[in-house]
């Protein structure tokens, strides 16, 4: 007994529900319940319409750093200038400062988690032993071992003042920094912090940081030529919100950035030859550009096609010689969340303006950098990509509000700054000295461009928080990345179809998208492909491209240069809307639940006109219509002779009137019950059994869990088809299963729900009535034979030789 | 306390100096689904894995460029690799030889099918798969396990080995 109690203990304390309202007796689910106790309580900051509150704040930090590249060590040294004003209705006694480059130190927390063989590891591969197995290392983590041991990363603080020059204590824990300000920051005042800072340049491939430089050993110039990338670069002070405080969680590698707006003055010293590109406008042109390279970006504002800034054949002139001479270009930024910045004597670069129009922003300077290994496949599609994703992003939020759009080309598969994107896809080199590339890989470029330049929308300006919420920036700009990959060319797979996430959605193992980043088990369907195939279902199917695109743009606009969380998406996207959507925010980001909805049957039925002449006579159709009995079949066929026929003098009544005969009596109460009808009833029924129409009732059950409309699709014996739209509400009293009556003329024989797949309904089977024999993927494969001439490989093998076939000597 | 050993895999000579790169693109996970085939008595076996991650992984494990959306030799590699990638015990026994069906790339995809005859009632599976992990750490291959009562799902990461599940029939 004792034993059993504390078992009843155990299990009571695990099935603890978090919410306070339950339902506690019967299994009934109300998948329509409102979030109330879901989210957060609206407040002056953060309205219960979804928009930032009449004491909406937030932080501005502005930043002065003057930075020194150290091509030969491959080190950057800086002295940067805080501006900390607390717009905030608090007292601060510090500052939470991030240091992103100490989590490639050893003692740093992302370092000492890192769990040997661990998933979702960032970085070389390693092989746990297993039995008698050994455990493997691989080059990969060789490498990244030895670069360590050679490689001091991590920041070097140097002097840490006040603006007068006086030190300032504070604590280094990891990749996050304290500094305690000798007098309390009070609301509405600012302070300056100094800072003297060094680093050593990571080297990107071997560590997979988001930034680092690339060496490329076979230039001509002696001892090769690198491309630096700097991100995360410099100290910078973490967020501070209204519904967090400060948003010191540690940089552990995966979920990105939190950081406050403010302005941005940045020099920076590189050697002569360098070209860089930077988050910002450049404010010396003629102190690092020739006039011929000053000439060259006027004519490209205007031009139909990018001009060069620099030509491929300068830049390879260049990648030729060194120099030691450096000079200092200096950019200025307003109103951006980071900066980043790029560095190489190989760009090439070339530009075209966007000639956007609207009062905020009317010329962006698009603008791409990238080096030979680029190639053609950057010169053609690398600044066009930039420009048409302005030209969609815009239309579904705001005019792109910073004067450059740029894309770099690096050691980084694909990563967003403010203004500035860098992106990995290359040619691939032949020995002839040509360059190619294949068709994926200028899908890959050209959708990495629109992805990332799209992040400088969301979250570089719609400034969500990164690192709680990956799909806020991750799903939407997925959501939209497919809009724009759609509008440059259909026939590409662009973005996510609800059929993409099914196998996905249907696994037991996944956790709801509202988990936070670093604890996220597989964040590629989490964060980008599950949330956007949500907001393409939301659009398509639950809200239409009207109501969702005013809503969204709404809450584009709301948030612009604000920061937003999940309850500020979903109440904007109610509100402005005007449709419930608490069930779909909750079975489709809180919970793990899938679509899944059966029609399991369909009832035929046919109204009775209570009239005894109409229905008696239908009745004794209905029992004709019956198989007759196989033994009296039998019988007949044996030719055996029956009593009735051979006794034709005893026949009586019966005989001559069967028992659906219509007597007086029936329709005197049937005359009875019709002038006991009211007007309006008699009307009614009158009308029913003149237009004698079909009822049929379709029973659907839900075995996913998730709500979603019953999208119907009717075929009519005579050929006809037909689609019916029933509302996902339809489930609200019936969590399970639902009925649905539908009234037709005609006769139906068929009918399938969400034809299109756009649901993503996980199966397919149960779908249709009557049921259908569906191939599975490999019968159909099967069944088919290839022939796609998309997949050839042309664009190289065009240039393969004739051969004379080899002739087989056949031996006499 | 002992000392493990610790050792290049002969398998990790062929990739040259791996590198991994953030790709915010880059899904690096695949799925795969065993679904039983009641009339056909064969468990249908389908690996899909994103062309992103397929081209790329190529080069990584080759050093060469692989055009594996028109180059049939890549696809070809890359599906045999798999393959080789992916095993399967029934009914505890050794593990069993999977009929190669195909494989094609469709969109954003590429496919892999493979098949098996059951020749007795399925009792129990154990399945391996470590495509790709030895490429870049983070691969993640999902397994659903369709046609047997609910769906079960299987995930194996880089330190998983063999993974077992109990069958019933519907």
């Amino acid at each position: 007994m004792r034993y059993m109690f504390l078992l009843a203990i155990v299990f009571s304390f695990s099935t603890v529900d978090a919410s306070a309202v339950r339902q506690t007796k019967g299994d009934f689910v109300d998948k329509f319940r409102q979030l109330d106790e879901i989210l957060p309580t609206p407040n002056q900051y953060r309205t219960a319409s979804g928009e930032p509150g009449q004491l909406y704040w937030q932080q501005q930090v502005d930043y002065k750093i003057k930075a020194q590249l150290d091509e030969k060590n491959r080190s950057l040294v800086a002295q940067q200038e805080i501006l900390y004003t607390n717009n905030s209705p608090e007292t601060l006694k510090y500052l939470w400062l991030q240091l992103e480059q100490n989590r490639f130190k050893a003692d740093s927390m992302a370092e000492m988690s890192g769990d040997f063989a661990g998933i979702g590891r960032r970085g070389p591969s390693t092989k746990d032993g297993s039995g008698d197995k050994p455990a493997g290392i691989s080059f990969g983590e060789l490498r990244r071992q030895q670069y360590y041991a050679d490689n001091v990363p991590g920041y070097r603080i140097g002097d840490v003042t006040d603006a007068r020059g006086n030190e300032l204590a504070y604590i280094i824990v990891g990749a996050q920094m304290r500094i305690d300000l000798p007098k309390h920051l009070k609301p509405n005042q600012s302070t300056t912090i100094k800072i003297d800072f060094a680093f050593n340049i990571l080297e990107e491939n071997a560590v997979s940081a988001r930034a680092g430089y690339e060496h490329f050993p076979d230039d001509a110039r002696q001892g090769g030529n690198d491309i630096f990338l700097l991100a995360q670069w410099f100290p910078r002070v973490a967020a501070y919100s209204d519904y967090e405080a400060w948003h010191n969680k540690e940089f552990l590698g995966r979920g990105e950035f939190t950081l406050e707006f403010g302005d941005y003055e940045v020099s920076l010293t590189v050697p002569k030859d360098h070209i860089v590109s930077s988050t910002g406008v450049l404010q010396n042109p003629k102190a690092v550009l020739s006039k011929e390279q000053i000439q060259r970006l006027k004519v490209a504002e205007n031009a139909p096609r990018p001009v060069y800034v620099v030509t491929p054949e300068e830049a390879l002139e260049k990648e030729k010689t060194a120099t030691s001479k450096t000079q200092t270009w200096v950019f200025n930024a307003e109103n951006v969340r980071d900066f980043a910045w790029a560095s190489s004597r190989k760009f090439i670069w070339d530009a075209k303006g966007y000639q956007q129009g609207g009062e905020e922003q009317p010329l962006v300077m698009a603008m791409s950098f990238f080096p030979k290994e680029g190639g053609d496949l950057w010169t053609k599609y690398s600044t066009e990509s930039v420009i048409h994703t302005m030209e969609v992003y815009s239309r579904y939020s705001f005019d792109y509000p910073y004067p450059v759009a740029q894309s770099v080309n690096g050691p980084v598969g694909g990563m967003e700054y403010p203004m500035i994107t860098f992106n990995g896809p290359r040619t691939t080199w032949h020995e002839d000295g040509s360059r190619s590339y294949t068709l994926a890989e200028k899908r890959f470029l050209i959708g990495v461009v629109i992805h990332e330049i799209g992040h400088i929308y969301f979250p570089m300006i719609v400034n969500s928080d990164e690192r709680q919420w990956t799909w806020m920036d991750e799903g939407l700009n997925s959501f939209l990345d497919g809009v724009a990959g759609r509008e440059w060319d259909p026939t590409v797979p662009w973005g996510v179809e609800p059929r993409d996430i099914v196998d996905y959605m249907k696994s037991t193992i996944q956790v709801p998208i509202m988990t936070q980043s670093d604890s996220v088990l597989r964040l590629g369907p989490n964060a980008y492909t599950k949330p956007a195939a949500a907001l393409n279902i939301l659009r398509e199917v639950v809200m239409g491209r009207e109501l969702f695109d005013f809503a969204f743009k709404e809450y584009a606009q709301r948030w612009k240069y604000k920061r937003p969380t999940p309850s500020d998406f979903f109440r904007t996207m109610e509100e402005a809307s005007g449709v419930d959507l608490d069930w779909f925010w909750h079975g489709w980001f809180y919970t793990t639940d899938h679509v899944d909805i059966s029609i399991d049957k369909i009832s035929e039925l046919r109204l009775d006109t209570k009239n005894p002449d109409i229905d008696y006579e239908r009745r004794q159709q209905e029992e004709a219509d019956k198989p007759t009995s196989l033994f009296v079949e039998r019988n007949n066929a044996a030719g055996k002779a029956l009593w009735v026929d051979q006794n034709e003098d005893l026949k009586d009544f019966y005989d001559q009137n069967n028992r659906f005969t219509v007597t007086n009596k029936e329709r005197n109460k049937y005359q009875q019950m019709l002038a006991d009808l009211k007007p309006w009833e008699r009307k009614a029924l009158e009308r029913a059994v003149a237009e004698d129409q079909n009822y049929y009732v379709m029973e659907f059950s839900n075995l996913g869990g998730l709500v979603m409309p019953i999208l119907l699709h009717l075929v009519y014996e005579n050929g006809d088809t037909e689609d019916r739209y029933l509302p996902a509400e339809i489930w609200r009293r019936a969590p399970k299963t639902v009925k649905k009556l539908i009234v037709t003329d005609k006769k139906l024989s068929s009918v399938t729900v969400d034809p299109g797949w756009e649901t993503a309904d996980v199966d397919i089977y149960n779908n249709h009535y009557p049921r259908k024999i569906i191939p599975s993927r490999i019968d159909a494969y099967k069944a088919k034979k290839s022939t796609d001439f998309v997949r050839r490989d042309i664009m190289h093998d065009i240039k393969t030789e004739l051969k004379e076939p080899k002739v087989k000597v056949t031996r006499k | 306390m002992t000392l493990a050993r610790l050792v290049f895999c002969t398998y990790f000579f062929t990739i040259l100096l791996m590198s991994s790169t953030l790709a915010a693109h880059q899904q690096k996970s695949s799925i795969t689904i065993i679904q039983l085939n009641a009339s056909k008595n064969t468990l249908e076996i389908t690996h899909r894995f994103n062309i992103h991650d397929v081209e790329h992984a190529l080069k990584k494990m080759e050093n060469e460029h692989w055009d594996i959306v028109t180059d049939k030799n890549a696809q070809t590699n890359f599906s045999r690799y798999v393959q080789q990638q992916f095993h399967i015990k029934i009914n505890k026994t050794t593990p069993v030889m999977l009929n190669y069906i195909g494989h094609e790339v469709e969109g954003k995809f590429f496919w892999i099918y493979q098949e098996i005859d059951i020749t007795k009632p399925l009792s129990s599976i154990s399945i391996s798969h470590t495509a790709l992990q030895s490429v870049w750490a983070s691969q993640v291959n999902l397994v659903n396990i369709e046609g047997f009562g609910s769906i079960k799902s299987l995930r194996f990461s880089k330190q998983d080995s063999w993974k077992n599940l109990t069958l019933s029939y519907p």
